[in-house]
């Protein structure tokens, strides 16, 4: 037993966070201007390292990893506040190579289409095999080629232009691309039931470890700034009001962290992926991200003061992303809801 | 990353397991009184004689020196069969012992750990004062040296189950008064010294373990002294040295099995609409909230255990799983009074014994102040793991 990453993953880590650190730094969400959060040459830089494929084995056409190296990859995609569409890519390779259609699996990911990612929007009718109906709100979609729909049961892949967009909404997530739509028996390029692959569980954990990496930015941010802020003579992090405030977003990312862990290993496990501690562990999961980024977030506004309310710092940016990615694969209230029909988890 | 036991380490998880099952007394612990103290020592006796006493404890001492995994795992069964708590066992097990073992001379282990692990003993730990609770450094309680003896005049306070204790960790002041931490000594006291008086406190759970020690000219051979005279405050910390991430394993394992045990209640109790509390929203969302966030905790001990196995020392992490442990703790049983609502006041027929409910909600408050309240937990995650000024 070993929670913690191996010397492998880890190296994985590292070379993702040295990518990010020069390619999508956080302060190119700072800069004025259309440019959308991910665009083709990005798109083609990231296929290049293989993240649309990291977790799918090697004999689906994948690199070979497992959803625990997608996990720590997604933690840094958090932190760096990557599109949510490279989310759906990494999902929408799975999706298809697994459904059987390797041409498709292969275009996703070799960048030469983007996933975009779909919620409900409200009284939905259930994703079947070869269509779907409903209305859905879309993220980042825009420049997308597909996009990602799943509920309970089922995941579908749909083109994006057989739905009709009916809405670009503007998003409080500012560079964020985000839409009404609507599909009226769409038909679906590829889809799977949730007994051959549990794409909305999967999507769950992905987005919590991307939580996790906004409440573990949000920490590092107010930690570092409470060091060299100084007010009455003294740097803010002596007073214990902040240095209290800074103690509870460590240990809303210690839980979030050890549990996200926790359930990686168990949803990768195949054996034990549709049992019941790998469901519960992974509803837990993002329960306890969702508070961990969006309060951590919420606090770091308040530990910088006045510049925490300005568009100058990025801490903003984390409050809005936080709120979109509680919406991602069923808020908190859901994760709620259906964590109350299992039974107690095996100890 | 990963989870596998070794089939050894299952095969010794089923051993454990087993053992427990056989030999854990069936009859009803009497807190509070001289019968609790027999049955913990009895306990501890058959703990020994099966060989499962002092798990962490080095085998040259007596103990079985587990390693980490299977510290884990025998703690992880010993709570899942709910075998007896540490209890009044808890001060010679976990600090007294491992001091001893830390900075005893050859002498006083032979002389103090043996009874120990046999059962034959109880301590207790005179640590805290009226004037130094969060501020150990600050305490008062005054020895000096007369000859072969140390002679203590003042006080000590929240001693638990002083009144049922054969022996006591004892901290005293032998250097200057303002000396602080420089100037504390370790020394082991028996508690039917003569010039001691306990008196019991009674705590707003209706319990009574809590004591105040008075001690005038209460005269202790120097040979107790351990670590050397002035050298208490090293002493006092060197039992951390035997934490391997396991400690708050039972407490992980105690509330999610609380916490199930909640949702049973809340199935069973019904509201004054007459639907069933589980039925109701707020309740529900509170209590998967609070299951997300108990199930964490078994998760977070297991993560600090692999930190540890890393590193080879607990680190101040540790004090994160404090911190959260109890806190979570206490909202779980605030939240189980909302549950029973006028029910807790009335029906026994909720849970068997109707007041365990309600005593336990009033015992909880205890978790965020005893073992360094939450606010000082607060300050170590702070200035240790975050490295915030002071
Ligand atoms: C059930 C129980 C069993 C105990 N058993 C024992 C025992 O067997 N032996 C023993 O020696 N002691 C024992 N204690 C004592 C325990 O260690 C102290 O209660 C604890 O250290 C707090 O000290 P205090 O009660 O004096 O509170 P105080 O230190 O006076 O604290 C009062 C309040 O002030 C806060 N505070 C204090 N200092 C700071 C600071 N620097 N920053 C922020 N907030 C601060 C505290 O968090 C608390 O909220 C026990 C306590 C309890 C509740």
């Amino acid at each position: 037993m070993d929670l913690l990453p191996t010397e492998e993953q880890n190296q994985i880590v590292d070379a993702s966070v040295g990518f990010l650190e020069k390619e999508l730094p956080v302060e190119r969400m700072l800069q004025s201007g259309e440019q959308p959060l991910i665009d083709r040459t990005m798109l083609g830089k990231i296929a290049e390292l293989g993240w649309f494929g990291i977790g799918l084995s090697e004999d689906l056409g994948g690199v070979g990893y497992g959803l625990r190296e997608e996990t720590l990859l997604c933690v840094e995609m958090g932190r760096y506040l990557v599109s949510p569409a490279v989310l759906g890519s990494i999902l929408g390779t799975r999706l298809a190579a697994v459904a059987g259609d390797e041409e498709l699996a292969a275009s996703i990911m070799a960048g030469e289409k983007l996933v975009a990612v779909a919620i409900p929007r409200y009284s939905q009718t259930p994703v079947v095999d070869n269509t779907v109906t409903g209305e859905y709100y879309v993220f980042e979609g825009d420049d997308a080629d597909l996009v990602l729909i799943v509920d309970d049961n089922a995941s579908a892949l749909v083109e994006k232009s057989a739905i009709s967009i009916f809405k670009a909404l503007p998003c409080t997530d500012d560079k964020m691309q985000f839409a009404a739509a609507s599909c009226e028996n769409v038909s679906t390029v590829a889809a799977l039931k949730k007994s051959d692959e549990d794409i909305y569980l999967r999507g769950v954990l992905l987005t919590a470890a991307m939580q996790l990496g906004i409440a573990e930015a949000t920490r590092d941010r107010c930690v570092e700034y409470a060091k060299v802020r100084e007010q009455y003579g003294k740097p803010i992090g002596a007073f214990q009001a902040i240095k209290h405030y800074c103690a509870e977003m460590a240990v809303k990312c210690e839980a979030s962290l050890s549990q996200i862990y926790v359930a990686a290993i168990e949803l990768e496990d195949p054996a034990k992926a549709q049992g019941d501690n790998a469901v519960f562990d992974t509803l837990c999961a993002k329960t306890l991200a969702s508070d961990a980024a969006m309060d951590n977030a919420n606090t770091a506004v308040q530990v910088h003061g006045g510049m925490g309310f300005t568009q100058e710092m990025d801490i903003h940016l984390f409050v809005k992303r936080a709120h979109v990615l509680d919406q991602l694969f069923g808020t908190q209230r859901k994760q709620l809801q259906q964590l109350s029909k299992l039974a107690g988890p095996a100890l | 990353m990963n989870l596998d036991f070794t089939p050894e380490q299952e095969q010794f998880r089923e051993k454990v397991r087993s053992w427990l099952l056989d030999n854990m007394p069936k009859e009803e612990r009497v807190e509070g009184t001289d019968q609790a103290r027999e049955y913990d020592l009895a306990w501890q006796k058959k703990l020994y004689e099966g060989g499962w006493a002092g798990i962490n404890w080095p085998k040259e001492y007596g103990g079985q020196g587990f390693d980490t995994f299977q510290q884990l795992i025998f703690l992880m069964e010993y709570a899942k069969v709910n075998a007896p708590g540490d209890h009044y066992r808890f001060n010679g097990l976990n600090l007294a012992g491992p001091t001893i073992i830390a900075c005893g001379s050859e002498e006083q282990k032979k002389q103090y750990l043996p009874p120990i692990l046999k059962g034959e003993v109880i301590w207790c730990q005179g640590f805290s004062e009226p004037s130094a609770g969060s501020d150990l450094a600050n305490l008062k309680c005054k020895a000096e040296i007369d000859g072969d003896e140390l002679v203590v005049n003042g006080s000590k306070i929240w001693t638990s189950w002083a009144r049922f204790a054969d022996l006591q960790q004892l901290l005293v002041r032998t250097g200057a008064a303002d000396s602080r931490h420089k100037g504390i000594t370790w020394v082991i006291n028996t508690m039917d010294n003569p010039g001691m008086e306990i008196r019991p406190i009674k705590d707003m759970s209706g319990g009574d373990d809590l004591h105040e020690v008075f001690y005038d000219n209460v005269r202790i051979p120097l040979k107790n002294v351990v670590g050397g005279i002035d050298n208490g405050w090293r002493v006092s910390m060197a039992q951390l040295a035997f934490e391997r991430g396991t400690a708050f394993m039972p407490y992980a394992v105690r509330s999610s099995t609380l916490m199930e045990e909640l949702i049973d209640v809340a199935k069973n109790t019904p509201l004054e609409d007459g639907r069933f509390a589980i039925n109701d929203d707020h309740i529900a969302h509170e209590l998967m909230k609070l299951r997300a966030e108990t199930r964490a905790l078994l998760a977070m001990t297991l993560m600090g255990v692999s930190r540890n196995e890393r590193t080879g020392m607990p680190g101040p992490e540790g004090s994160i799983l404090k911190l959260y442990s109890s806190e979570i703790h206490k909202k779980v049983l605030k939240l189980a009074m909302e549950i029973l609502g006028p029910e807790r006041f009335h029906n026994p027929d909720l849970g068997g014994d109707h007041w365990a409910w309600p005593r336990k909600f009033l015992y909880s408050f205890a978790d965020t102040l005893g073992g360094g309240t939450s606010e000082i937990q607060r300050n170590i995650i702070g200035e240790r793991v975050l490295g915030l000024p002071k």
